[in-house]
C-alpha cells in the first residue's frame, strides 16, 4: 500500500444466508483505490456490485453477511470499526449514494433542514452556519438556494439527485461510493447530474467508487474500471485499455452486447447464464459460458493475476500456475 | 404534418396502418388539458418490414402513442387506420382479425404475467382466442415452434410458472407469444430496457431474425438512440408529445438538425473513453420541470440554445430538409 492509497479491499467475502446455503454474492474481491480517483465497478445484475458496497461501507445486513477479508480505509480496518467509531467516520470520510436514493428524501421535511441535520449530527457547527452552508451546497450543484425551502416533491428527479449529492458532499468526505445513482434519470438530466457529481467530487478532491451495470456510463467518468462476474473481479485496469485491449472473454463480451451510436457495428449477446452462486462452479465461473475455455478452467479457478502495472485479468490465458 | 411520404395521395393499400394526426389530451390537474401526443403521423409500409423507432424521454409520449395504435387508448383526434379502415370505427370481428395481426410486447417481463398461469396456458389463451390451431397436438406444435422462434425449448419454458423463468426467458416468452398469430406488426414498448446488456443484445437479434423470417415490422419504442440506431429502419424522435424529427434512421442520425435532437446526442454515455464529454452541455435542467403551453410557440422554445423570437409565437412545422429526413424547427423553415 503506497501512501497514496486511500482503501484497500483484501480477499473481501460477502455471502448470504439461505436455507440452501451459503450464497457467495461476493467471493474473494481485492482492489485498491487511490487518492482522488475513481474506480467503476461493472457487471451485469446479480454480479454482486451492490453487495459489494455495502461491505465497504459496513452496512450489510442479514441475511448477507461479512465472511472474510479486510477493508482497510485510511490505514484503518472498516470492518472492525463498531458504533460510534464507525459512525463518526460515515459521511464526514465516507459517504454512500444508494441506489434509488432520491426517494429517500424525507418527505415532510424541508431540503435545507435535511442537510442541516447531516451536518450538525457529525460536526461541530451551529444551524445558522449549517443553513448558510446548505445554501451554498445546493448552489454548488446549479440549484437556486431558495430550494433550502421547498419540499422533496416539488422537485424533479433530477433536482432531487442533485441535492443527494449536495448531502452526499457536504462534510467533504474521502471517498464516495455511488451505486447506479444516474440509472432511473433520461439522458439529459443523467448527463447534467454526472457532470454536477464529477465537479463536485473533484473539487472536494474526493475519490470515488462508481457502481453500474451501464459500460457507456463508466466510459465516461471512471478512471479504472473494474469488471465483476458471479462475484469476482474478473478484469481491472485503467479504463482507456480495458476499452481499447479487453482481456478477459467477459469483459469482450460486455463490450460486444453493447451498440455504439454513430459507429453501426453488430451487437452479439454471450451465450448462456451466470452460475448460481448458491452452488458457483469449483473452477472459472465464467468457464460454462466461454468460448476459450479449456480443462484447466473447468477445476481450477483464476486469481486476479497481474499483467502489467496497474493491469490485471482473472483468466488462465494470459499465464498463472 | 406527414411523417414519411408527403405526397399525401398514396392509396391506403400500400401501408399496413397508418397513424394520422393522433392528437391526446389528458386532464390535468386545475381542470386544463394538456397534449400527450400532439399530432402524430406515421405509417407502416406493406412492401417491406419496417422497424420504425418511437424515441423520447419520459413524457414525450411515446406509449401514449403506442397504446393508441394498439386500440387500447382513443386518441382526443386523428385516426389510426388498419388496411385502410379506422380501427375505433371497426366491427367486432374485424377488431379481432386487427388484434390477430397487430401485436404488443411490453417492458416488464415480471408483471405482465398471471402467476398462476404455467407457459403453455399463457400461450394457450392466444391460440385459444384467435383460434389458431383445431387440436391439442396442433396447439403444441404452434407453441413449440414459438418458442423454438425465440431460442427457447419447451424443456425450459413450457410446464413453467413465471416465476420459473428468468428475466430474459420471460421477455422471450412474451415474444413467443406475440409470434402466435403471425402478426404483421408487433408494438414493442421498450422490450429490452430491463435486461442486461448481453440478453438486450440477443433479444434485439432475435427481433431482427424474426422481421426477416416473418416479415414482422415493429413500432419500436425506446428512449436510448443507441439500440434504435441499430434496430430501426426510420426514427420519430419525440419531445412534449410533439414530433420533432424524423425520418430514415440513418440520414437523421448522421445529419441530427433539431437543437432538441443535438443535444440528446451529445448528451448520450458512449461505451468509449476516448469520446469521452469534454465540454459541459448546454441545457438548463431545471426547466425540464417546467410544462408550458404548446398551442403557441414551439413546445422547446424555453431551453433551445438557438430559439429566436418567432419561436416564442409560432409552432414550427414539419418541413423536409433531406431525401427522407423531415425537422420541425424555425431555422430551417423557407
Amino acid at each position: 500500500m503506497t501512501s497514496k492509497d486511500l482503501l484497500k479491499v483484501n480477499n473481501l467475502k460477502v455471502y448470504y444466508r439461505s436455507p440452501a446455503g451459503k450464497v457467495k454474492a461476493v467471493d474473494g474481491v481485492s482492489f485498491t483505490l487511490g487518492e482522488n480517483e475513481v474506480l467503476g465497478i461493472v457487471g451485469e445484475s446479480g454480479c454482486g456490485k451492490s453487495t459489494l458496497a455495502t461491505a465497504i461501507l459496513k452496512l450489510t445486513r442479514p441475511p448477507c453477511y461479512i465472511e472474510d477479508g479486510e477493508v482497510i480505509f485510511d490505514g484503518k480496518n472498516l470492518l472492525d470499526l463498531e458504533g460510534e467509531d464507525l459512525r463518526r467516520i460515515r459521511w464526514k470520510e465516507l459517504s454512500y449514494i444508494p441506489q434509488g436514493s432520491m426517494n429517500s428524501l424525507n418527505p415532510v421535511m424541508k431540503i435545507g433542514d435535511q442537510i442541516v441535520d447531516v451536518m450538525m449530527a457529525h460536526t461541530e457547527i451551529s444551524k445558522e452556519e449549517a443553513k448558510e452552508k446548505a445554501g451554498k451546497l445546493l448552489e454548488s450543484v446549479g440549484l437556486p438556494s431558495e430550494t433550502i425551502n421547498m419540499y422533496p416533491h416539488e422537485l424533479s428527479g433530477g433536482m432531487k439527485q442533485r441535492v443527494i449529492i449536495a448531502i452526499a458532499t457536504a462534510l467533504e468526505p474521502k471517498l464516495i461510493v455511488a451505486d447506479e445513482f444516474t440509472t432511473a434519470l433520461d439522458v439529459l438530466v443523467q448527463r447534467k447530474v454526472i457532470e454536477f457529481l464529477e465537479e463536485r467530487r473533484a473539487s472536494i478532491g474526493a475519490s470515488m467508487i462508481n457502481i453500474t451495470h451501464d459500460i457507456a456510463v463508466q466510459a465516461m467518468l471512471a478512471h479504472k474500471l473494474a469488471v465483476m462476474y458471479a462475484g469476482k473481479i474478473v478484469e481491472l485496469s485503467d479504463v482507456y485499455t480495458i476499452f481499447e485491449e479487453p482481456l478477459h472473454p467477459y469483459t469482450k463480451g460486455l463490450i460486444m452486447a453493447t451498440p455504439v451510436l454513430g459507429e453501426k457495428k453488430v451487437i452479439r449477446g454471450i451465450p448462456g447464464n451466470p452460475p448460481n452462486l448458491l452452488n458457483p462452479p469449483p473452477g472459472c465461473r465464467f468457464y460454462p459460458r466461454c468460448t476459450i475455455a479449456e480443462n484447466k478452467c473447468k477445476h481450477k479457478s483464476p486469481p486476479l493475476m497481474k499483467i502489467e502495472e496497474g493491469r490485471y485479468v482473472a483468466c488462465w490465458k494470459y499465464g498463472g500456475e | 404534418m406527414h411523417a414519411g411520404n408527403t405526397e399525401g395521395n398514396d392509396l391506403p393499400e400500400k401501408f399496413i396502418l397508418e397513424a394520422e394526426h393522433l392528437i391526446k389530451e389528458f386532464k390535468a390537474r386545475g381542470g386544463e388539458y394538456f397534449k400527450a401526443v400532439n399530432d402524430i403521423t406515421f405509417q407502416v409500409p406493406r412492401e417491406k418490414p419496417t422497424v420504425i423507432s418511437l424515441v423520447g424521454e419520459s413524457g414525450s409520449g411515446k406509449t401514449t402513442t403506442g397504446l393508441m395504435v394498439l386500440g387500447l387508448l382513443k386518441p382526443t383526434s386523428g385516426t389510426v387506420k388498419y388496411e385502410g379502415k379506422d380501427i375505433f370505427k371497426m366491427s367486432k370481428k374485424e377488431f379481432w382479425e386487427f388484434r390477430k395481426n397487430v401485436q404488443a410486447i411490453f417492458q416488464d417481463p415480471y408483471e405482465v404475467y398471471n402467476p398462476f398461469y404455467k407457459a403453455d396456458r399463457i400461450l394457450k389463451i392466444t391460440i385459444k382466442k384467435f383460434k389458431l390451431a383445431s387440436s391439442e397436438s396442433e396447439a403444441k406444435k404452434l407453441m413449440v415452434e414459438a418458442l423454438k422462434d425465440v431460442n427457447l425449448t419447451p424443456e425450459e419454458a413450457l410446464d413453467k410458472y413465471p416465476h420459473q423463468l428468468s428475466g430474459g426467458q420471460r421477455q422471450r416468452l412474451m415474444i413467443a407469444r406475440a409470434l402466435l398469430t403471425r402478426p404483421r406488426l408487433i408494438v414493442a414498448d421498450e422490450p429490452v430496457s430491463m435486461v442486461d446488456a448481453s440478453l438486450r443484445a440477443d433479444i434485439l437479434n432475435t427481433m431482427l431474425h424474426l422481421k426477416k423470417e416473418y416479415n414482422i415490422s415493429y413500432l419500436f419504442i425506446t428512449h436510448d438512440l443507441s439500440i434504435a440506431e441499430y434496430f430501426s429502419d426510420r426514427i420519430i424522435v419525440m419531445y412534449r408529445g410533439v414530433n420533432v424529427e424524423n425520418g430514415d434512421i440513418n440520414e437523421v442520425l448522421s445529419n441530427p438538425l433539431h437543437p432538441y435532437v443535438k443535444t440528446l446526442i451529445e448528451s448520450i454515455p458512449i461505451p468509449d473513453p476516448k469520446r469521452r464529454w469534454t465540454k459541459k452541455i448546454r441545457f438548463k435542467i431545471e426547466d425540464l420541470t417546467k410544462r408550458e403551453d404548446s398551442s403557441r410557440g414551439c413546445i422547446f422554445y424555453s431551453r433551445c440554445p438557438v430559439a429566436t423570437k418567432i419561436c416564442s409565437t409560432k409552432q414550427p412545422e414539419l418541413v423536409k430538409v433531406g431525401k427522407d429526413h423531415f425537422v420541425a424547427c424555425h431555422l430551417y423553415s423557407k
